[in-house]
């Protein structure tokens, strides 16, 4: 076995009692370390019940589950479950508990000094970034909604395990802190470097936050595991794609980057350079526009011939405003940028905001169908088509 | 931020000082309206003119023994409730008989309707007359409230909580002394509560097979017709089981955990 | 003589004990249904008046029913009259909470409707609230029966009527041979009347809330809402608290 592999499942099933049918049927994965496993689903299709399995709050009735190269049935549940951390959906802070003594309870448990356990609190509050001195002493239902689950991630990270189980962790807080906190944890995993199974319905937040997403269908029938974006391309058959939904090409965007596909240069036009000039250098270019920028390369607008025929030596007012993205930004920031454009076009600036390129919604439309000729015919994604008629659409006007 | 102010003026309620404060407001009339009571009946027997049988029944000697006695058999009932009702309770939530305790339910609200002074003749046939029996008796009459608060009290913990304490690597054990209980504690101590008021009351029966209490006061007062012995043992014992009552009420708010509301 | 033999040679006498048991708990109950429904319609606005009613309701029900008795026998004597009192006062407390959580478990769109259609404050009362808070209002006249069943039997030494006669005629002849069977019959039968009269009320509750989901096989389950478990038996505990 490699050394990289955390989580082995190997043919695990579980079935209860007076039941026929097993709620996990033979299920056999294997997890590398750092990875964030996300078990999508329907709901009842066992995708809880496996990741129960893994922490033993549920024994799996065959099979078996390596953490690390040990069976876990070898040791003892508490035990084991001590060193993975748990976060649910309802969280589970326990009321009558101050915020520290929630976070401090597993390395109590480990027996860990009182100093250190009070230390070791304080430094996950602040990661989880909730200031310790104003926190420690709270109670739960002194806390907001989010930051209760703050405080549930900060117990689950608390003896520094080196897998989380977390089921549905996000769903009960409202859109936008969801993203916040999504977006927190994955800068922390950044850092932590965790092996983790996320179980969601949601498939968005399985795109977001999976380095590979297993969509299990009943009794956790693995449909296909796979990276996002492997997913998003390729659907395995059409439940798959049905559960992927709409907008296939939209969160494909959310993936890619705009540092990850080709940039495109246009003619640059200096101040210092007479109008005259400029317009001789357009015309002699194939493009119909030109990027005004400052002495040190920073964009300022777009201009064409009409433009600077117009005006001999105002090239001040001329032209259309410019939209600016980063190379970190995702192609759906940039999709978004270039239709804020007159001109379909979003320049492209580095963290000093100077000139790096453009990326047009051509470049976009090739990039998306680059993905989709890997693609089965007829997989059944029905926005595909709409999306790309809107581009289409689009794309005359920039010229 | 409103809603962190919002936060600090709900800290400054758990603050120990005025958690006094608070429980002195929500405490203190019983007492006194109490004290005024029997201040009433002390004035108003003195100002009467006692004869033989109502100066001897009235000794204050014989009203301590009788209150004596009460309060003994209401504290031993207690304490035997509590050990009986409250093992059976965390008995009857453990998973593997959790199926047992709609029976307890069930015994508890026929029990409702047993009259209790049937109850104690009954035992006094079986067992004979007496302070054991008497004993068995206000145990049996007020065990089960206590028994069905504990089921509900710890059946009533978000199932959530005990999970996340799985979860987290707590030993069932861990999850029973550490979460279920107490935050089971409100409503186990609610039934203690009732138990004792129960006790006091069926106590008051106790000088019917002989074991004394401030009944046999009530008893005397009918039997030789002497209003002052019988208001006299009547306000003691309704005295003696509103103190308790409220002894109950202070010692739940003390015990109970912070962090419910 | 055998339980039965018993019960056939006494058949009258225990029969009229029955009924006199049943009548003095039913009017003593229908007593503090007036009583009671009048305090919450007077006091369930007012969150103090109203934790006061409740207060002094709780309290009552803590007083020994023995001594309760005794104090009533000073002003009143022996006979009927204490018992149908110290009844009422402790029948109050389950009806008097769960007619004010009934009353403030009203929708109040449904009471702002009532006005706006035009009805006066009585009629609204009458036609609206009332009716709409009448299950649980019934189920916690169905708690004070059964409480009241038992503590009737006591009355019985001070002179009152029912069933506590058997087993104070038990507890006289203790040792004698008919000791037992008057103590089983009066305990006994006053568990069987406050079951059968309890059945008798969920039926009563059934037929007075059509059009309502009917509850009758689970009378455990319908006392929940109005009376939480902790407090499903005669509970102090929510004197001066609220």
């Amino acid at each position: 076995m490699s050394r990289d592999v955390m989580i082995d499942l190997q043919q695990v099933s579980k079935f209860y009692r007076g039941q026929k049918a097993p709620v996990v049927d033979n299920m056999s994965m294997t997890i590398q370390q750092g990875e964030i496993i996300v078990f999508v689903g329907p709901s009842g299709c066992g995708k809880t019940t496996t990741m129960k399995m893994i922490n033993r709050l549920i024994e799996p009735s065959s099979g078996r589950i390596l953490i690390d190269g040990t069976d876990v049935t070898a040791l003892d549940g508490n035990d084991l479950r001590r060193q993975i951390g748990y976060v649910i959906q309802q969280v589970g802070l326990f009321p009558h508990m101050s915020v520290a003594t929630n976070v401090g309870l597993v390395p109590k448990m480990l027996g860990w000094d009182r100093k250190r356990i009070e230390a070791r609190a304080d430094e996950l509050l602040h990661l989880v970034g909730l200031e310790p001195a104003i926190y420690r002493n709270r109670l739960p239902r002194q806390l907001s909604g989010g930051q209760q689950q703050r405080v549930g991630v900060a117990r689950a990270l608390a003896a520094d395990p080196p897998v989380m189980l977390m089921d549905e962790p996000f769903g009960a807080t409202d859109p936008m802190t969801r993203d916040r906190l999504q977006n927190e944890f994955l800068r922390l995993q950044e850092q932590l470097r965790k092996t983790i199974v996320f179980v969601t319905h949601d498939f968005d937040e399985a795109i977001k936050m999976g380095t590979r997403i297993a969509v299990l269908g009943e009794r956790s029938k693995i449909r296909q595991f796979d990276t996002p974006e492997n997913l998003l391309a390729n659907p395995a058959d059409s439940t798959v794609a049905q559960f992927i939904g709409r907008g296939a090409r939209l969160k494909q965007l959310d993936l890619r980057r705009v540092d990850a596909i080709a940039w495109e240069d246009v003619p640059l036009i200096q101040p210092d350079k007479a109008a005259n000039g400029a317009k001789r250098q357009l015309e002699q270019t194939e493009g119909s526009s030109a990027l005004t920028v400052d002495a040190d390369n920073r964009p300022l607008r777009w201009v064409n011939a009409h433009d600077l025929a117009a005006g001999a030596g105002a090239l001040d007012g001329a032209g259309q405003t410019v939209t600016t993205v980063e190379p970190q930004a995702t192609l759906r920031d940039a999709l978004d940028a270039m239709l804020a454009s007159r001109d379909g076009a979003a320049v492209v600036v580095d963290e000093d905001g100077r000139y790096a390129g453009t990326v047009t919604l051509d470049g976009l439309m090739q990039v998306i169908h680059h993905a989709s000729e890997q693609e089965e015919p007829g997989a059944g994604v029905p926005d595909q088509r709409a999306g790309a008629t809107t581009a289409a659409e689009l794309a005359p006007e920039q010229r | 931020m409103s809603s962190a102010t919002q936060i600090r003026a709900e800290e400054t309620i758990l603050t120990p000082a005025s958690r006094w404060r608070g429980m002195l407001g929500r405490h203190a009339t019983m007492p006194a309206l109490l004290a005024v009571v029997l201040l009433g009946t002390y004035l108003w027997v003195s100002a009467t003119d006692l004869d033989d049988i109502e100066q001897r029944a009235l000794e204050a000697n014989k009203l301590l023994r009788a209150v004596g006695e009460h309060v003994t058999l209401t504290a031993l009932t207690t304490v035997l409730v509590v050990a009986i009702a409250g093992g059976g309770g965390i008995l009857l939530t453990r998973p593997s008989i959790r199926w047992l305790a709609p029976f307890a339910t069930g015994l508890a609200n026929i029990g409702q309707a047993t009259p209790a002074i049937g109850l104690l003749v009954l035992l006094s046939i079986f067992l004979g007359i007496g302070f054991s029996t008497t004993l068995i008796c206000l145990v049996a009459y007020s065990v089960l409230p206590v028994l069905q608060n504990t089921i509900v009290g710890i059946n009533q913990v978000d199932r959530h909580l005990i999970e996340a304490g799985r979860g987290i690597g707590m030993s069932p054990l861990a999850v029973l002394l550490r979460i279920e209980l107490p935050l089971a504690v409100p409503v186990i101590l609610a039934g203690v509560r009732t138990a004792l008021v129960l006790a006091v009351g069926v106590a008051t029966l106790a000088t019917f097979i002989n074991a004394g209490g401030l009944g046999s006061l009530i008893v005397t007062g009918i039997k030789l017709q002497r209003e002052t012995i019988l208001v006299t043992g009547a306000v003691l014992t309704a005295t003696l089981a509103l103190t308790l009552d409220w002894l109950g009420g202070v010692i739940s708010d003390l015990l109970r955990p912070r962090g419910l509301d | 003589m055998t339980f039965l033999e018993y019960l056939q040679s006494r058949r009258e006498l225990l029969l009229a004990q029955t009924l006199e048991h049943a009548t003095i708990v039913l009017m003593s109950v229908a007593l503090a249904t007036v009583i009671g429904v009048l305090i919450a319609l007077w006091t369930y606005r007012n969150p103090r008046a109203r934790a006061v009613a409740t207060a002094m309701a709780a309290a009552m029900l803590t007083i020994p029913s023995f001594a309760l008795l005794g104090l009533l026998i000073a002003p009143l004597g022996l006979g009927y009259a204490p018992t149908l009192v110290a009844l009422t006062m402790y029948a109050l407390l389950p009806i008097l909470r769960n007619t004010i959580v009934g009353l403030s478990e009203i929708d109040p769109a449904l009471t702002e409707a009532a006005r706006g259609i035009g009805m006066s404050r009585i009629r609204s009362l009458t036609t609206v609230e009332i009716p709409l808070a009448w299950p649980v209002i019934l189920t916690g006249i169905r708690v004070s029966t059964q409480m009241t069943m038992g503590i009737a039997a006591v009355g019985a030494y001070v002179g009152g009527p029912g069933l506590g006669h058997q087993i104070f005629d038990g507890l006289a002849n203790l040792g004698g041979v008919n000791s037992l069977n008057q103590a089983l019959v009066g305990t006994v039968g006053v568990i069987v009347l406050a079951l059968t009269v309890d059945f008798a009320l969920a039926l009563l509750g059934k037929l007075t809330q059509a059009g309502q989901r009917p509850n009758l096989l689970r009378p455990r389950l319908a006392r929940r809402p109005a009376l939480t478990p902790t407090t499903a038996v005669p509970s102090p505990s929510l004197g001066g608290r609220e």
